[in-house]
């Protein structure tokens, strides 16, 4: 018996084991091969291995596979983004929210950035930004980390969209921002939607660049939230109406068009 | 740019490469040797992210049984755990630069294989109902006929079946797969304690759903 298996057979009450032992069959039958670290003391020759259904053929034939998928993955430029270290990952897609959200701040600020609270404006963006770093966290996680619960990526979704209802009614609830007297809030909120779209558009390519597992949703609603801090530092109305179809639905579409990506690949 | 070409049969063997000279100039791999005699998984891993290719067929080789073995036994169906199996080494290799030089490599791997395996149910894909082999099953059974061992093996199946997945993959990890409790946590993303309490509901309820069955034999 290796050192593992005595250390494992420990964990479980021995009256207990000796029955589940009768129930389920011995201890470590799933085990057909041990590490070089701990071998099989000699006269124990592996047996379920030489029983197992897939033969050394198959396996052979599994590799030749499997390496003829690595060499084409090999062969896309962008396999290299997705196998680089989880650290430089994430940090990539955070630079390119970062640099959108500069660019945006620079070249495209809000009208009434002089007069527009500086504290609210940065609680706002901080806080989306904030979200926006624990969703890519949650997007893009290391390979030895369990996946991420299905509730907790729902979980994170609503928080995102909960956030961004809220940042969409707080100047009107602050009493900032301008308020457009003339045509109706689509008049408005259509351009809005649109560069909240742009801005989201690179954010998400670049998750998905990096990202392995092919999770769309965190992506999407990473995307979001980088669409709403950019909105924030670009847009001076204050409207509920304009905000909820010009910022809030940037988020919305996002999740939608993820939504129908993962319908069609279970589908397919 | 660097390419991580696997080896090819009857290439011959450079523990070496490129990316592992560069890797190793920076410091930041210790790279340990293949060729040494029965290296560790751990040597392995560290050799094939240092560059060494044939360190991977050589993780292969030591790890598929038992990665196919594992996911054959939750999905029941071959060609699926095959696929798996398959997948499981493709993002091994994807992931590589994340392997941590002081971890272990078998809750790693062991770790993107149940990823997988819950990601296939997620998806929605029902387990299709496939009958293993007498030669999967559990219990040194010489003594037992094909039959007892075919019943046996519907029993056991009907059985884990009827737990839920998370318990499921607890019994998978710690019972068939003789790991301890602590790194049945590190795998399935819990605590120890969560884990004992999960084993323990679920060799219940083994218990109770196999006792009035193969009790009787």
């Amino acid at each position: 018996m290796s050192a593992a298996s005595e250390r494992a057979e420990h964990d479980v009450d021995p009256a207990m084991a000796k029955e589940l032992e009768r129930l389920l069959g011995p201890r470590g039958s799933g085990v057909r091969h041990r590490a070089v670290a701990a071998p099989e003391p000699a006269g124990d020759p592996e047996p379920e291995l030489a029983q197992t259904p897939a033969s050394s053929g198959e396996y052979q034939a599994l590799f030749a596979d499997l390496r003829r998928e690595v060499e084409e993955a090999e062969a896309r430029p962008t396999f290299r983004l997705k196998t680089r270290p989880t650290v430089q990952r994430r940090l990539l897609a955070g630079l390119v929210f970062l640099a959108l959200l500069a660019t945006s701040a620079g070249l495209l600020p809000r009208q009434d950035m002089a007069a527009y609270p500086l504290p609210l404006l940065a609680a706002t963006v901080l806080s989306l930004g904030a979200l926006f770093t624990i969703v890519l966290l949650a997007a893009l996680r290391p390979a030895y980390l369990p996946a991420l619960p299905p509730g907790r990526s729902r979980a994170l979704t609503g928080l995102a969209v909960a956030a961004t209802c809220v940042v969409a009614v707080v100047p009107a609830l602050a009493g900032e921002g301008l308020h457009p007297e003339h045509a109706g809030f689509l008049f408005h909120s259509i351009p809005c939607l649109v560069f909240g779209l742009l801005g989201a558009a690179p954010v998400y390519a670049a998750v998905r660049l990096v990202d392995r597992d092919g999770g769309h949703l965190l992506g999407a609603v990473a995307a979001g939230l980088a669409a709403g801090a950019i909105l924030e530092v670009h847009c001076p109305l204050a409207g509920v109406a304009h905000r909820g179809f010009g910022h809030v639905a940037v988020l919305g579409l996002l999740l939608a068009g993820a939504f129908a990506i993962d319908r069609l690949r279970v589908r397919a | 740019m660097t390419t991580m070409a696997l080896s090819r049969a009857g290439a011959e063997p450079s523990p070496r490469r490129r990316f592992g000279r560069r890797e190793a100039a920076r410091g930041r791999v210790a790279f340990a040797p293949v060729s040494a005699k029965d290296p560790s998984d751990e040597d392995l891993m560290r050799a094939y992210v240092a560059g060494d290719h044939e360190a991977f067929q050589a993780l292969f080789d030591r790890y598929a049984p038992i990665v196919f073995g594992m996911t054959r036994r939750h999905l029941r169906n071959e060609d699926l755990a095959r696929e798996i199996t398959q997948q499981t080494f493709f993002r091994l290799h994807a992931a590589r630069n994340d392997f941590r030089l002081d971890s272990r490599l078998r809750p790693w791997l062991l770790t993107i294989a149940m990823n997988l395996v819950r990601e296939h149910w997620r998806r929605g894909k029902r387990r299709k109902m496939v009958e293993l082999d007498p030669e999967t099953k559990a219990a040194p059974q010489a003594e037992r006929s094909r039959m007892e061992l075919d019943e046996r093996s519907k029993l056991l199946h009907a059985a884990l079946a009827k737990l839920p997945e998370s318990q499921r993959e607890v019994v998978e990890l710690h019972w068939f797969q003789e790991r301890p409790y602590k790194e049945v946590a590190e795998i399935v993303g819990s605590s120890e304690g969560a884990v004992r309490v999960r084993a323990h509901r679920a060799y219940r309820k083994l218990e109770a759903l196999l006792e009035g069955e193969v009790g009787k034999e």
